[in-house]
């Protein structure tokens, strides 16, 4: 900037000529005293500068070591995820399973929504060996695993009763599911246990994110009812009719739609059963689950899925 | 049996796609048997309602369950398939309903004149705008907003820079810079820019939306006559209720129907094949004009003179008391501290806990009774209200704070300004200052 700056008194024609000479040879400019060269006393004293420097801090021992794996961040926590268990969340252990059906490697890292670039879990982070480096939300990890290079490509069935199918669980299964989890009184204590005891300690601040939490649910349950009316027996008896079905459809197979290999849909349908049906969650009142149960062929599906990928 | 409906509209038989179901059920399940149906503006009533004798079922689903659902016609499978494709046309066609009808503003003028055909002059103020908000509440995820791209008055004006949406602007310096630049030189529209306009980029969403639900439903249909074999079953109303709402109705923005009529040819005459065979034909003038009929034998000869197959019945009546209940709940539920939050009805009613029930009572117990003894004890005198002095100045310094040339001082400044005290401000201050030196006397007297 200094040597931009022309001297004040010379005229302009001047100055373009001295410019011109200047961006020519810029080293062999004059060491001559002018008015922006920095006297030699004060020149002297910033070359002392910095006088002391200091060894690098350590890496903060919550940092991520190993930079060279995938880390998925979901709803768990840290002992679960030391030991690889499926989630607490629905929608994280779909996408866990559908990373393990796949044959891909990922550590898992127990996370909150605010960490989420889309504000909401899971989301994924990329090795730093890998090409794109961006964290993938969750609506773009389908497309993201199978880019992948290492994934044995499990074909997603064609079937043309797919999306009905697929829809019995975004919305019939879903909904039931916020009920029992969210408004049902019965299991707060469950409730409390998953989601609003990791936040904080502060009883009043649990106090609010409860209150937020239900009144989510409640929403969200009341936006697709259309209806301010909640009533959980038509949520329960939709539910009950989703499970029939998919039971139904699963038959006696292996996996759904009669593929070779699990894919995303066996991963939806095992997000909500493993959840369930396994022992880990302490529900106080479980209707769901005795559903499950009734069909045999669904339970099956869920422990084969956990013996073999969990 | 009588079947509470939102009226018709559009020349289906109600503007709502649950109560349209419900009515092509009815028809197929109790053709020619004694049913009413009864148009009703009251939002309260869960619609599609179904009163069978003491029994109410509200809603679709319990409808269905209550009428034979003829599924023991029908194998396992074909049972789990008709679950599956009510779930699939519930969630789907409902948004691609809701976008179509109240999201887009152009689209919601046509379908507002539609409800005040037959609505009552107070649930106009109501009932449309609240079937628009939840429609917005249902789809603001999908981020076409910026479908109003037209309308002015709503969305453009409120809405935060930095907007992440639907036709996305990019914001700040390079717009501006290339705002002044374009009018350098005049800018030849690019095929890609022409694409990212918002309007655009609305419609290849909203095209990608219908996609997404007539191609799975036209490939389940396939060849067949009917969804879910070869007789017409439940799924089949059920499909009508949203599909008839998607074909039929005039709107200025047809994009739904015109990608209908187009691409899926198989479901247009699957629409029409079921409005034909359940005769659901509806002229909404004919149904109006039923309000003016006072005795049974009338209501029969009308029907019998408009040639009409539904068992249409005059609209339920409405008493002032409902109006003005109507009316107080509506106004309420505006009010943000009085707005009630979602009625959750529950199997066993579960046991609230001590404090959640008295609690209330115990705060309102406590306020009361503290508020009581402070009253008593100010009034008897146990306790007395902090009064200072009558006037107090702040930062003022007395003439008596200086001894006795203060006092001398103090002495001075009265005689001056009784003798100059005409400025109005020398007016104000003096009423105080007076007060306050006489006690300045006073203190130095002694």
């Amino acid at each position: 900037m200094l040597n931009d700056d022309p001297p004040p008194a010379r005229n302009s024609s001047d100055q373009r000529l001295d410019a011109s000479s200047r961006a020519q040879k810029p080293t062999t400019d004059k060491p001559s005293r002018s008015f922006f060269t920095i006297p030699p006393p004060v020149k002297r004293i910033f070359d002392k500068f910095p006088l002391v420097t200091y060894a690098e801090n350590e890496l903060p021992s919550r940092a991520p070591k190993e930079r060279g794996k995938h880390v998925l961040h979901i709803f768990t926590s840290e002992e679960d995820a030391r030991k690889g268990r499926p989630s607490f969340n629905p929608a994280c252990v779909k996408w866990q399973a559908y990373m393990k059906f796949n044959g891909i490697d990922v550590s898992v890292v127990p996370s909150s929504n605010h960490a989420s670039p889309s504000g909401a879990l899971p989301f994924l982070l990329p090795a730093v060996a890998a090409s794109a480096k961006d964290p993938v939300p969750s609506n773009k990890l389908r497309k993201w695993v199978l880019s992948q290079k290492g994934a044995e490509k499990a074909q997603e069935s064609e079937d043309i009763r797919y999306e009905a199918y697929a829809s019995l669980l975004d919305t019939r299964i879903r909904k039931a599911w916020l009920f029992q989890l969210y408004l049902n009184p019965a299991n707060n204590a469950l409730l409390q246990r998953l989601y609003i005891a990791p936040c904080s300690s502060n009883p009043f601040v649990r106090m609010t994110i409860a209150y937020q939490l239900r009144q989510a649910a409640e929403t969200e349950l009341v936006k697709s009812s259309a209806s301010d009316r909640l009533v959980e027996d038509d949520i329960m008896r939709d539910a009950e009719g989703a499970f029939e079905a998919l039971a139904t459809l699963l038959g006696e197979d292996e996996w759904f739609f009669g593929q070779e290999q699990p894919g995303l849909f066996d991963a939806s349908v095992f997000a909500y059963t493993h959840l369930l049906l396994d022992d880990g969650m302490p529900w106080q009142e479980n209707k769901l689950a005795e559903m499950a149960r009734r069909h045999g062929s669904l339970v099956r599906h869920q422990e084969r899925i956990a013996m073999l990928y969990f | 049996m009588q079947l509470f409906v939102l009226g018709p509209a559009f020349g289906v038989p109600s503007i709502d796609a649950g109560c349209n179901a419900a009515i092509a059920l009815l028809q197929l399940r109790r053709s020619g048997e004694d049913w009413q149906l009864t148009p009703t503006a009251d939002d309260q009533l869960q619609l599609p309602l179904l009163v069978d004798g003491d029994a109410r079922f509200a809603g679709i689903a319990n409808i269905c369950r209550h009428l034979d659902d003829g599924s023991k016609a029908l194998d396992a499978k074909q049972r789990a398939d008709l679950t599956a494709i009510s779930s699939f046309l519930e969630s789907n066609a409902q948004t691609l309903l809701d976008i179509s009808l109240y999201v887009s503003y152009e689209n919601y003028s046509a379908t507002r004149s539609a409800f005040t055909k037959f609505l009552p002059w107070y649930a106009n103020y109501m009932l449309p705008p609240k079937r628009r908000a939840a429609a917005r509440a249902r789809t603001e995820h999908l981020g076409i907003s910026s479908i109003d791209v037209d309308n002015v008055h709503e969305d453009m004006s409120n809405r935060p820079a930095g907007y992440e949406g639907m036709g996305k602007e990019q914001q700040g310096f390079e717009v501006e810079a290339q705002k002044r630049a374009s009018l350098l030189l005049p800018r030849k529209d690019t095929l890609r820019s022409l694409l990212q306009r918002p309007e655009r980029v609305a419609t290849f969403r909203l095209h990608a939306l219908a996609e997404n639900f007539f191609a799975p439903l036209q490939d389940m249909l396939g060849a067949k006559k009917y969804l879910v074999g070869s007789e017409m079953t439940n799924v089949d109303c059920l499909a009508y209720g949203y599909l008839s709402l998607m074909l039929y109705p005039e709107v200025p923005q047809d994009w739904l129907a015109s990608t209908m009529r187009r691409k899926y040819k198989k479901l247009v005459a699957y629409t029409e094949r079921i409005r034909t065979e359940l005769r659901l034909q509806t002229r909404v003038d004919d149904v109006l004009s039923f309000s003016s009929c006072e005795t049974e034998a009338d209501i029969i000869g009308r029907r019998k003179a408009f040639d009409m197959v539904l068992p249409w019945s005059p609209p339920a009546a409405s008493t002032l008391l409902d109006v003005a209940r109507t009316i107080t709940w509506e106004l309420m539920s505006h009010v943000p501290m009085l707005r009630t939050s979602a009625i959750i009805v529950t199997l066993k009613s579960s046991e609230p806990t001590f404090w959640q029930r008295y609690l209330p009572t115990l705060l309102g117990v406590t306020a009361t009774s503290v508020g009581v003894s402070l009253y008593y004890a100010f009034r008897s005198g146990t306790l007395i209200w902090p009064h200072g002095e009558a006037v107090h100045i702040f930062g003022r310094k007395r003439f008596s704070d200086y001894g006795h040339l203060g006092a001398a001082l103090a002495g001075i400044s009265m005689l001056s300004q009784q003798a100059t005290g005409d400025s109005a401000y020398h007016e104000e201050v003096s009423a105080t200052l007076l007060n306050v030196d006489v006690t300045v006397e006073g203190d130095t007297a002694p």
